[in-house]
């Protein structure tokens, strides 16, 4: 099947340019269906291409000359991306499902498709990249679907705002994986990704000025500033809340299957550059260690639904993160697996309540559980997952990187992803109590509200099931089969990558601990969200009444956006200022002063010009005595 | 006379036609001029079937007169020479492309249609053979006649200011014609063996020549004792300032987003298109092609002129409101990255330098051609007083919007196929150099992205009576230069082809 992995990525391209020639004279049903169907046929493929995967399967053919060097283009198959590819196909032909019943009765509802169905394909190209420089161009197409679907209702000047800042600050990252690549090639005569590990696993990069310990922690460091720009990673997170003002299912898509996973499955796909330098998976251990932390405080007290979840993703992106960077390289990806089914089902179920009600504000939502029943056990569902109670997928995942961070002997980050869990597990069920217990806060939306159509409750319940289910694939039940398909990628690369194989045995201990603190979350979260005496306590906090500096400093996400203005957006703005008055007023006031000067000049030579014979001989005289008396002294030797 | 020699006169038949014509409709000028503008297209694209895969140069001279006796007893051929090879190919079809596009793209009803027409027929003339010119004689005429017939489209055809553009324009170009024709003089005598120290030795075996190929075949390869070092220096520093001036570098760039303001939009998408890339292109051709040493030797000195124009274009576009303006410091940015690539003078860096010429010619025509159709609608090119315009022209925002990421290098665009080339190149010969420049990368999304923001995202802020979205000739103009933009990205062998033989020959290996 690998040989056919390049169909994949291509019949979602087919549908967008189905969509493009259509154009907007396409009934909906079929804009839909073809998208949907297929890729449905490409997450099909996906599963055969995923049950053949063993050795990496590469088929290239020539792009452009450069010098010597012939950049290629072409397909790769390893058992790391046949994952991404049966993940992303599932998830996407999920949400493309979806978005017929919430998108219903849009005006540009084709360009909507035209431009998920692109998303896929660029998310599908990336994954089965077969070299550096590819993998970039599909990794900027990703963002510039992104871009564009966030920027969807292009009106609303947050959404305006939103999609620059999410193009923007993810940009900065890529500039740095874009350096990182480039030396990569010349440090090593390949874009190829297999040839570029091969030659960092021996320790063979090399650049002249710059030692060779250095340039592994130096290209590490740059291809994970990508992957930190991409998976909105501090300090580049600040783009992933806002790009909620992008309708919900396309926040699904991003969240889950097509953009911010690009940046862990970068960080995976480059894992033996990151093992040959200690410092480098270091800084991602920490970076998303701290990430996690930073996002689940956050999370605490958002109020709109969309952005409790936002925060979410950048929490667990930080524990795949952790979890590659501790070297629990299975356990990091298998993390991304049930994240993406997970994520997208409390983000399609977010977009059900949404669109339901017309508000993401969970303090005008409540008492939605008999109103949408589908939608709470799915939200549910997703919520158990995330918040790791056994059996539900994310306990697998988010146990599994914990019990790695302890083996591996980083008992600081193991502590920090505890606490994050409990975080996690309070947050959720925060919003999950907000939003469906108690009494209706908005009666008149209350009223209204209504489950969606079968295209809408079908991919939740799906997604539901998978968020249940999905951890089975990594568990002791099955003696850790993912891990054990995953990790033969990096036996290709020698260097001591022994220690990053998936563990033999469950530790129960830890599994105990981390369903206990998820527990206590959850009862927290009970104690002051579901109680019937809350009432009048959740009323006060929808108004906005008695918020201490703790809660201010959370709700207002740390002020990064505040100190990111004052520290890089202003400067920036203020430069470009400076620059603009230099030209205008030094550069082209040196060249009006040129001009005064030749114009002066001008008017001081006219008097010269009198018309007056005598004058002419005057000076003709003057001149001559001068140039003989400078030709006397010369030739006298006074000089 | 060959195919050369013809692409470059046809424009000019067309234009003494238009003049030749009694007072008519602006549709038989206007026909005329498509007319000659086509036909040298055609014989561009006829031209790279010839090139083909063997990648022959075309030449065609045509002996003009001699002046006898110019040099120890050696005859000057004074020639109308026309070369077309790897470096020349891609630029003269861009250059004939973009005279036809600018041709369409004249509006019905311009005023003073017969003047118009001539001036730009004269224009695509000067600027086909600019690109085309086998020897410095035909180069240097035929900069001169782009630089008078560019100053009359300005000055006659301009916005308010056109005259202070205009004057400022030829005065600054003109002092570049004096310090490139001192340059190419030099080379001339030089090659002659007319500075060796030990008195004058007849170098040039078969006389004094301005023939382009057989100067860059001698000149490098003079010995120090027929054409010594400090001559080489100051034949170098003549071309530079020659090259800065015209290629609109910081500092001596002023002249650039003061034209591109007051310009109309055919004439701006030859002046942003095809004019500013001459500059780059002497200094590839005379630069290094025929001063290596020098180039090479000054490499540091480009590369930081290059990332300071970089930085300082971008920054100056970001706070720029007008988009004309933005475009010319968007432009300037670009240039930033050709000199870059030039300085690092290996394969990677003087093909990305080329493709960045190149692709910024189709991508700063393609954003003067949608901008000026969004001011022809809107009556502004001011982006504070823009907003929404998706919302009343989806396809012509859009096209804005494709322009924007092309120029700022998003994948499958002729834009990031150039930036990649040139920074392996940068990455190679200076680091340090590269990575500042890597916050130009940055920029370029954020000015343009900024100035999309505010144009065509964001609610509508005028009343949008009577605004069709693309009509058929402005249509043809945006879809084929769009085309190509994705063409060069998604293809870049197409145009990587010739580049790569010139780039094999600069640098001596191969052919």
């Amino acid at each position: 099947m690998a040989a056919h992995a390049w169909l994949v990525p291509l019949l979602p391209l087919v549908a967008y340019v189905f969509l493009l020639v259509l154009g907007r004279r396409a009934p909906e049903w079929l804009v839909a269906g073809v998208s949907t169907a297929l890729t449905f046929i490409s997450f099909l493929l996906s599963l055969g291409v995923f049950r053949d995967a063993g050795q990496p399967a590469t088929y290239t053919f020539p792009w452009l000359h450069v010098g010597s060097y012939t950049l290629e283009a072409g397909i790769q198959v390893t058992r790391l991306n046949a994952l991404m590819l049966v993940v992303v196909s599932a998830v996407s032909t999920l949400v493309l499902l979806f978005s017929k019943g919430y998108m219903h009765g849009d005006e540009r509802f084709a360009v909507f498709y035209q431009y998920l169905n692109l998303f896929v394909f660029s998310m599908l190209a990336l994954v089965i990249a077969p070299n550096l420089l590819q993998l970039y161009i599909f990794w900027e197409m990703v963002g510039l679907c992104s871009y564009l679907l966030v920027g969807f209702w292009f009106f609303k000047p947050e959404a305006a705002l939103a999609a620059k800042k999410s193009f923007i600050v993810t940009r900065i990252g890529d500039a740095g994986l874009f350096a990182g690549i480039i030396m990569l090639f010349l440090a090593s005569g390949s874009f190829d990704v297999t040839t570029v590990l091969q030659a960092a696993a021996n320790h063979q990069l090399h650049l002249g000025w710059i030692s060779n310990d250095g340039l592994l922690v130096l290209t590490a460091i740059l291809v994970f500033v990508g992957a930190v720009g991409k998976s909105a990673q501090f300090p580049l997170h600040v783009w992933l809340p806002d790009a909620m003002e992008g309708p919900t299912p396309v926040s699904a898509l991003i969240h889950a299957a097509t953009m911010v996973a690009a940046g862990v499955y970068l960080v995976a796909r480059m894992y033996p550059l990151f093992a040959a330098s200690q410092a480098a998976l270091t800084t991602v251990a920490w970076i998303g260690g701290f990430t996690a932390l930073l996002a689940a405080l956050i999370a605490l007290t958002q109020r709109d639904i969309k952005r409790v979840i936002a925060y979410s993703t950048i929490s667990q992106l930080g524990y795949m993160m952790l979890g590659l960077g501790v070297g629990a390289y299975a356990a990091g990806v298998f993390h991304l697996f049930t994240h993406a089914f997970f994520k997208a089902l409390l983000f399609l179920a977010a977009g059900s309540l949404i669109h339901a009600l017309g508000t993401q504000d969970l303090f005008e939502m409540g008492g939605l559980r008999r109103k949408m029943p589908v939608t709470f056990w799915t939200f549910l569902a997703g919520a158990l997952s995330l918040s790791g109670i056994f059996p539900f997928a994310g306990f697998w995942s988010k146990d599994d990187i914990l019990a790695g961070a302890l083996r591996h002997g980083h008992p600081a980050l193991y502590a920090i992803g505890l606490v994050t869990a409990f975080c996690t597990a309070y947050y959720i069920f925060r919003a999950f109590f907000l939003a469906f217990a108690g009494p209706a806060r908005d009666a008149e939306k209350h009223a209204r509200a209504h489950e969606g159509g079968w295209v809408m409750t079908v991919p939740l319940v799906i997604l539901g099931i998978l968020a249940t289910i999905a951890g089975f694939f990594n568990s002791p039940l099955n003696g850790y089969g993912l891990g054990k398909f995953l990790t033969p990628d990096l036996s290709l690369y020698q260097t001591g990558l022994g220690g990053y194989m998936a563990p033999e045995r469950a530790d129960v201990t830890v599994m105990l601990i981390s369903v206990l603190v998820g527990l206590a979350g959850i009862a927290l979260a009970a104690a002051l969200y579901a109680r019937p005496a809350a009432v009048d306590r959740i009323a006060s906090e929808g108004k906005a009444e008695d918020i201490g500096p703790l809660y201010r400093l959370s709700y207002r996400k740390f002020y990064f956006d505040e100190i990111y203005y004052a520290v890089v957006v202003a400067p920036g703005k203020f430069i470009a200022a400076v620059v603009d008055g230099f030209d205008r007023y030094v550069v082209d006031g040196l060249v009006h002063l040129v001009r005064r000067i030749v114009y002066l000049a001008g008017l001081c030579l006219k008097y010269t010009q009198t018309g007056q014979v005598q004058a002419y001989g005057t000076v003709a005289a003057v001149a001559l005595v001068v140039i003989i008396a400078i030709a006397m002294i010369r030739a006298g030797g006074v000089f | 006379m060959g195919l050369p020699f013809w692409l470059a006169v046809s424009p000019l038949i067309a234009a003494v036609v238009v003049l030749a014509l009694p007072r008519r409709a602006w549709r038989a000028y206007r026909a005329v001029a498509l007319a000659g503008d086509a036909v040298a297209l055609a014989l561009a694209v006829a031209a790279w079937i010839q090139f083909g895969a063997a990648a022959n140069p075309i030449h065609t001279a045509l002996h003009w007169f001699t002046l006898p006796g110019m040099w120890l007893g050696g005859n000057l051929s004074i020639d109308l020479t026309f070369t077309l090879d790897g470096l020349s190919l891609p630029l003269v079809t861009l250059a004939a492309l973009l005279g036809l596009l600018a041709a369409v793209m004249v509006p019905r009803g311009q005023p003073r249609c017969k003047e118009y027409f001539f001036w730009q027929s004269l224009l695509v003339a000067a600027v086909n053979a600019v690109f085309a010119a086998g020897d410095a004689f035909t180069f240097f005429a035929a900069v001169e006649l782009a630089l008078f017939a560019s100053f009359f489209l300005l000055y006659l055809f301009g916005g308010a200011r056109r005259r202070e553009a205009a004057f400022k324009f030829l005065i600054y170009r003109g002092l570049s014609s004096v310090f490139l024709l001192a340059a190419l003089a030099g080379i001339l005598y030089a090659a002659a063996g007319a500075f060796a120290p030990g008195g004058v030795q007849p170098a040039m075996p078969g006389g004094p020549t301005f023939d382009i190929a057989r100067l860059a075949a001698q000149m490098p390869h003079l010995a120090a004792s027929v054409c010594p070092p400090s001559v080489r220096w100051w034949l170098f520093v003549a071309i530079v300032i020659a090259v800065f001036i015209e290629e609109a570098l910081v500092p001596l760039h002023s002249w650039l987003p003061l034209a591109n303001e007051q310009a109309d939009t055919p004439t701006n998408m030859l002046l942003g298109g095809v004019l500013t890339k001459t500059g780059a292109y002497i200094l590839l051709r005379f630069g290094a092609g025929m001063l290596p040493d020098q180039v090479h030797g000054f490499g540091l000195f480009l590369a930081v002129m290059g990332v300071i124009n970089l930085l300082y274009g971008a920054f100056a576009a970001w706070a720029q409101k007008d988009w004309r303006r933005l475009i010319a410091y968007g432009s300037i940015s670009h240039m930033g990255l050709v000199l870059l690539g030039i300085a690092a003078f290996n394969a990677a860096g003087l093909q990305g330098a080329m493709f960045m010429m190149v692709s910024s010619g189709i991508l700063t025509a393609l954003l003067f051609a949608v901008t000026g159709a969004l001011a022809e609608r809107t009556g502004t090119f001011a982006i504070p007083r823009l907003g929404g315009l998706a919302k009343a022209m989806p396809n012509l925002s859009g096209f804005l919007l494709f322009a924007a990421l092309g120029s700022l290098g998003l994948p499958l665009t002729s834009g990031f196929i150039s930036e990649i080339q040139t920074f392996i190149g940068g990455f190679t010969a200076y680091p340090a150099a590269s990575f500042v420049a890597l916050l130009g990368v940055i920029l370029s999304a954020v000015y343009l992205l900024y100035a999309i923001q505010r144009t065509t995202f964001g609610p509508l802020v005028q009343a949008a009576d009577g605004w069709a979205d693309a009509r058929p000739r402005e249509w043809v103009a945006i879809v084929v230069l769009t085309g190509l933009v994705l063409l060069i990205g998604v293809w870049p062998q197409l145009i990587g082809h010739p580049f790569g033989f010139t780039v094999r020959t600069l640098l001596g290996i191969g052919g």
